[in-house]
């Protein structure tokens, strides 16, 4: 009866164990509300989230309806990542791309970046080589618009209580007078408390 | 002799004060009144949060020329602050619903008693409706 007992209570334990070891690796939906967020990092909902806002502030503003030829071109300047992190700015860029390209207002060209650097060298290669072949001498079509801007980081801490924000600043410049026409700054600010006992 | 039990009362009085949150949310505007809000269709499946965060009103304008722009207005009818996650997503004259890069839930924040408007902007001019999804 004795050796029963204590053969429930291992089968007991042992189903226990089972259910805490049962939590693997699991899909979650990207736009979900079910995501990691940490304090440390600029998870992929803020990227989603600051992209969002600063693609509703640039179609709000009207800059994008004064442009001469539609849908207007933007070039991508530097944007310039002033954190403390390794991160690919591409992941705030691309989005806002995406994003405009859809709304039709903006298309963005790959064969002009920073220091004569295209984003598709191929693309810039085969219009070169086509001019050269076909004898026309048709000028490229040259940005309207630059977009520029910088990511910061700024860490507070208060007791048990560490902040940290990252700034988002982006502006849009016309490019045929270097005046920036659209600007916008937007935040996103975590806080985590540390517990009174432990490590 | 004076009554020991008052000091301690006091350094409990002020301890509470201390634990206290802010109370609600004063508000101030125009007295014009404000575009009216559109009809809209609710579907309810959490009625406490249905309760504590009462939909006003959704205001719908266009921007940017072709732009679909709508303005949803809560209210935190609790006396503390809450915290709810909400999506917003954009169909076509078809139904369809369309993808964005940019999309997903959000977190916003209403302070005891107050009035908040979230603001959406349709990434698409092919958007003629949508949806607002709610959650605690």
């Amino acid at each position: 009866m004795k050796s029963f007992h204590s053969l429930a209570l291992f089968a007991v334990i042992l189903a226990g164990a089972s259910c805490v070891l049962a939590e693997g690796a699991k899909y979650v939906d990207t736009s979900g509300n079910k995501t990691i967020v940490t304090l440390n990092q600029i998870n992929p909902q803020d990227w989603a989230n600051m992209a969002d806002q600063m693609v509703g502030s640039l179609l709000e503003s009207g800059v994008l309806e004064r442009a001469p030829e539609k849908p207007a071109i933007m070039a991508i300047s530097r944007i310039s990542n002033k954190t403390q992190m390794q991160i690919d700015t591409d992941l705030l860029i691309k989005k806002i791309r995406v994003a405009l390209l859809k709304s039709g207002k903006v298309v963005t060209t790959t064969t002009v970046g920073i220091g004569g650097k295209s984003e598709d060298p191929l693309a810039a290669d085969a219009a070169e080589q086509q001019k050269f072949v076909t004898g026309e001498n048709t000028p490229d079509k040259l940005p309207f618009y630059s977009l520029s801007g910088k990511i910061l980081e700024d860490k507070v801490k208060n007791g048990r209580v560490t902040q940290v924000t990252y700034t988002f600043q982006l502006s849009l410049t016309t490019v045929k007078d270097g005046l920036a026409v659209w600007e916008d700054e937007k935040q996103v600010m975590k806080q985590d408390k540390k517990p009174a006992v432990g490590w | 002799m004076k009554n020991p039990i008052f000091p301690l009362l006091g350094l409990l009085v002020v301890t509470l004060a201390g634990c206290t949150t802010p109370g609600g949310v004063n508000t101030v505007g125009s007295a014009t009144p404000t575009p009216a809000f559109i009809q809209d269709r609710r579907v309810v499946t959490d009625p406490y949060l249905a309760s504590d965060i009462r939909v006003l009103g959704i205001r719908q304008t266009r921007v940017s020329g072709d732009l679909l722009k709508i303005e949803i207005v809560l209210l935190n009818t609790t006396g503390s602050d809450r915290q709810i996650h909400y999506k917003v997503e954009w169909q076509d004259n078809a139904g369809m619903t369309i993808a964005s890069p940019t999309g997903g839930w959000r977190v916003a924040e209403l302070k005891s008693e107050e009035q908040t408007a979230i603001a959406a902007i349709a990434i698409s001019p092919s958007a003629t409706d949508f949806t607002i999804k709610l959650q605690e």
